[in-house]
């Protein structure tokens, strides 16, 4: 891996950063760069003599951003602190992202990992190494952090009974400055830029593996590179592999031996490790050996006895592990040399999926699976490029900035990834958060500009070569859409058949509900059809207002002859019309939208209901007076005699008196 | 208590007009018994249609009877206020009631009250017809705008045929 930085005299002679942070390039500081970065002295113009330096990843490198705010917002002891950040500019006129730290105190406890250094007292070691870092880590934990970036050379101490400081985490991907030889058993099989943020118990194994050194005083592996120490790891186990030479103090074993379990279930927590620091009694569990096989597998020229050696094997030499993928030799050897029947079935179930599954599975796509089932804690791994499922994100930037040359990462990968569990299990633990950028499902679909929700296949299925939605529901594009409308508008004989059951954007049918809440709506027996016709003209409508066109005069057209279901609810004749009169206005413009509004105005449809009832109400008020009318003739009698009778008095009172003025006068 | 609303003004309005008018009618005659006895007896003899008219119109309004006895009255007041001055006699008052055309004038007004209480009813029965004829004949143009206007669906035929 090329851990250089990149070139500083690319960068201006000063720069200024926030108007306040006077960055030096010429002020090169070598020994607080992370690989892949460059660091430099800054000076904070409004209190010269803050200790601050300035880290400037190198193309490509995607820094834990997420991570700035609340490492700066906490301050937490222990931990070099980002102060400010942002972008400067190149000389050769790019840009750089820029953060400003503060420095710590001292220089790293190792200049290289390769020389080593005198052996810390384990006073020391406990005091101001241990100590110090369990309080950062707790720290961190509850920030939902992590650090992954604990080695012997980003180990800050000043002096002697001084807290050591934890180095810069932030300016690079989780887990990238890291020598397979501090990774975990899963982690260090993934590249280094795609190494995830990890959990509490992957920077407790880097803490384990540097109080380890700091004990002794010496790399064991230094003489080999991480191909060679992932090897010796995986075969002998972690603490064996490096407890190999040199035994560490024995008070210290079992601390170390509970850190650097290669089983992530073994592996001590942050609990376990303050409970041992107390009281020093705590043990750890003897780590069960790997299984071996009773006969090896022989693969790319090696005999394998295990299957994560195997595994790794085969993730080396893809290309010819494809074919031992599709073999049953594997399987075979599995279930017989291994004893693990349980794997076997698992590597026969990815076969049969690959030959027999719903889709097509590619060669690499098996290989992948396969290897997953081989070992389920490794990462991800496609064609040379390995990601743990919370790596992705830091890999997108730069996925081919590895000393391997990987091709881009293949889509078959999210697949893969659901097979794995230590995808899951890590996506679970605190600190991993959304550094990872895409989470292991199915991968996502392109043609995403509407809703899924808003256009339903089962509905839009129905109009004939329609590319968009064949068998399940998604997304349409709306390009797909443009594309079905004018071949289809054009076309006087295509016309789409209406489904009976349509599924309905929220909004619409809480729209298209309201308007159907009457009594009698709900006794129609078309209401289902008249829902499904309105709802299926929205559906359309809302594509139309976010594909276009304008205008589809046709197609509202044919929507318009259909009209008759939809208005079966209307009694009144004038609102009728009145609908029929705007549904032709829009139709006649091309305006599904207000074909739509027509069809299903709320207030038209109250205001029918209304007057539905009150017309009832007066024709059953007529029926009984006409029945009553009908049926009384001989009180009619009775009421002309009465009536009669009372004409005559007032007649009678009247000539009275009139005759008794004529009298008087 | 306070009193049902509208429950009781009716009957004593009622009561308390019969009461006035009970009051009148024995007032008035011990008036002219005593200031003018003959105008009593020719009163008396007077008003026997509207006394009949009485006996025979058994209708609580007894608008019958008023109206004849309206008619009774105004016939018979000219020759009442002729014996009510000082120079009218007991003798006038026979000599009027033996006077043909008096009785004539007198009874022939009550025949013609009794002409109106006997006519007025088939009138009003023919025009109750008439009224009852338009009327339905309104309800049923009603009914057929309502069911134009909004369909079948508003007579609540379950077996009428889709409106469209």
């Amino acid at each position: 891996m090329d851990r250089r930085g990149w070139d500083m005299e690319l960068m201006h002679d000063a720069l200024m950063l926030g108007g306040r942070y006077r960055i030096d390039p010429a002020a090169s500081l070598p020994a607080l760069a992370p690989p892949g970065t460059a660091a430099c002295g800054v000076r904070d113009l409004k209190d010269p003599g803050r200790p601050l330096y300035a880290v400037i990843p190198g193309p490509g490198l995607a820094a834990r951003a997420r991570l700035l705010e609340p490492l700066r917002n906490a301050a937490i002891p222990g931990v070099v602190q980002p102060v400010h950040w942002g972008i400067l500019a190149r000389a050769d006129g790019g840009s750089a992202f820029t953060i400003v730290m503060t420095r710590p105190a001292g220089n790293p406890l190792w200049a290289s990992l390769s020389q080593g250094a005198a052996p810390m007292p384990l006073s020391l070691l406990m005091a101001d190494v241990l100590l110090p870092a369990i309080t950062a880590l707790a720290e961190l934990a509850m920030q939902r952090a992590s650090h992954r970036a604990i080695r012997p050379t980003n180990l800050f101490l000043d002096a002697p009974s001084r807290p050591a400081m934890l180095g810069d985490c932030v300016s690079t991907p989780p887990g990238y400055g890291q020598p397979a030889l501090f990774e975990t058993a899963e982690s260090m099989l993934a590249d280094p830029v795609a190494r995830g943020d990890g959990i509490l118990a992957d920077d407790l194994y880097a803490l384990g593996v540097t109080l380890l050194l700091l004990a002794t005083g010496r790399n064991p592996l230094a003489r080999l590179d991480d191909h060679a120490v992932r090897l010796v790891k995986l075969e002998a186990g972690s603490f064996a592999a490096l407890t190999a030479d040199r035994r560490p103090p024995g008070e210290l074993s079992p601390m170390l031996r509970g850190l650097l379990a290669d089983e992530a279930e073994s592996r001590w927590s942050l609990d376990e490790l303050v409970a041992w620091a107390g009281s020093g009694k705590l043990t750890a569990a003897q780590a069960a050996p790997a299984t071996t096989a009773s006969r090896p597998f022989e693969f790319a020229g090696h005999r394998h006895r295990t299957a994560r050696t195997l595994a790794l094997a085969m993730a080396e030499n893809w290309a010819e592990a494809r074919s031992v993928a599709r073999d049953d030799a594997l399987a075979t050897w599995v279930g017989r040399a291994l004893r693990d029947e349980a794997r076997q079935k698992a590597l026969i179930e990815c076969r049969r999926a690959a030959r027999n599954g719903p889709r097509p599975v590619g060669e690499d796509l098996l290989l992948s699976r396969t290897l997953a089932v081989l070992d389920s804690a490794a990462p991800v791994r496609v064609r040379g490029f390995a990601a743990m499922s919370d790596g992705l994100g830091g890999a997108s930037p730069r996925p081919s900035a590895t000393r391997r040359a990987s091709p881009p990462l293949p889509r078959s990968s999210p697949a893969a990834c659901s097979a794995t569990g230590s995808s899951s299990r890590r996506a679970s633990a605190p600190g991993c958060t959304a550094s990872r950028k895409w989470a292991p499902r199915s991968p996502p679909s392109s043609n995403a500009r509407l809703p899924a929700s808003a256009l339903s296949g089962a509905s839009m299925s129905s109009i004939p070569d329609c590319p968009a939605l064949a068998r399940e529901s998604r997304a349409m594009a709306p390009i797909q859409c443009r594309r079905c409308w004018p071949r289809w508008t054009r076309s006087s004989n295509n016309r789409p058949t209406r489904r009976r059951s349509t599924v309905m954007p929220r909004r619409s049918s809480r729209r298209g509900c309201r308007g159907w809440s009457t009594a009698s709506c709900a006794t129609c027996p078309t209401a289902p059809t008249r829902r499904a016709l309105v709802a299926e003209i929205r559906l359309l409508a809302y594509a139309q207002s976010r594909a276009g066109p304008e205008s589809l005069p046709a197609l509202a057209g044919h929507y318009l002859a259909r009209l008759a279901p939809a208005l079966d609810c209307l009694h009144s004749r004038l609102l009728l019309e009145e609908v029929q009169h705007a549904a032709a206005a829009a139709a006649g413009r091309g305006n599904l939208a207000g074909l739509a509004e027509a069809l299903d105005d709320s207030r038209m449809r109250r205001r029918d209901e209304g007057g539905f009832r009150t017309a009832r109400a007066h024709w059953i008020a007529a029926g009984q007076e006409i029945a009553a009318l009908e049926a009384a003739a001989d009180p009619r009698d009775e009421l002309a005699r009465l009536f009669g009778h009372r004409a005559a008095a007032r007649v009678a009172s009247i000539a009275a008196g009139a005759l008794a003025i004529v009298v008087i006068v | 208590m306070a009193p049902a609303s509208g429950t009781t003004a009716k009957p004593k309005t009622g009561s308390a007009g019969r009461a006035t008018l009970l009051l009148l009618a024995l007032a008035v005659p011990v008036l002219l018994a005593v200031a003018a006895p003959q105008a009593l007896v020719l009163l008396a003899g007077a008003l026997l249609p509207t006394l009949a008219a009485l006996m025979m119109d058994r209708t609580r309004e007894r608008h019958a009877a008023f109206a004849v006895g309206v008619l009774n009255l105004v016939g018979a007041a000219p020759f009442v206020f002729d014996l009510l001055g000082p120079r009218a006699t007991m003798a006038t008052a026979m000599a009027a009631l033996g006077d043909p055309f008096a009785l004539g004038a007198i009874y022939g007004a009550a025949a013609v009250g009794w002409a109106l209480v006997l006519a007025a009813p088939p009138a009003a029965r023919i025009w109750l017809a008439i009224v009852t004829e338009r009327r339905l004949a309104q309800l049923r143009r009603l009914q057929e705008v309502l069911v134009e206007v909004w369909g079948v669906d508003v007579a609540g035929e379950p077996e009428a045929p889709p409106r469209r």
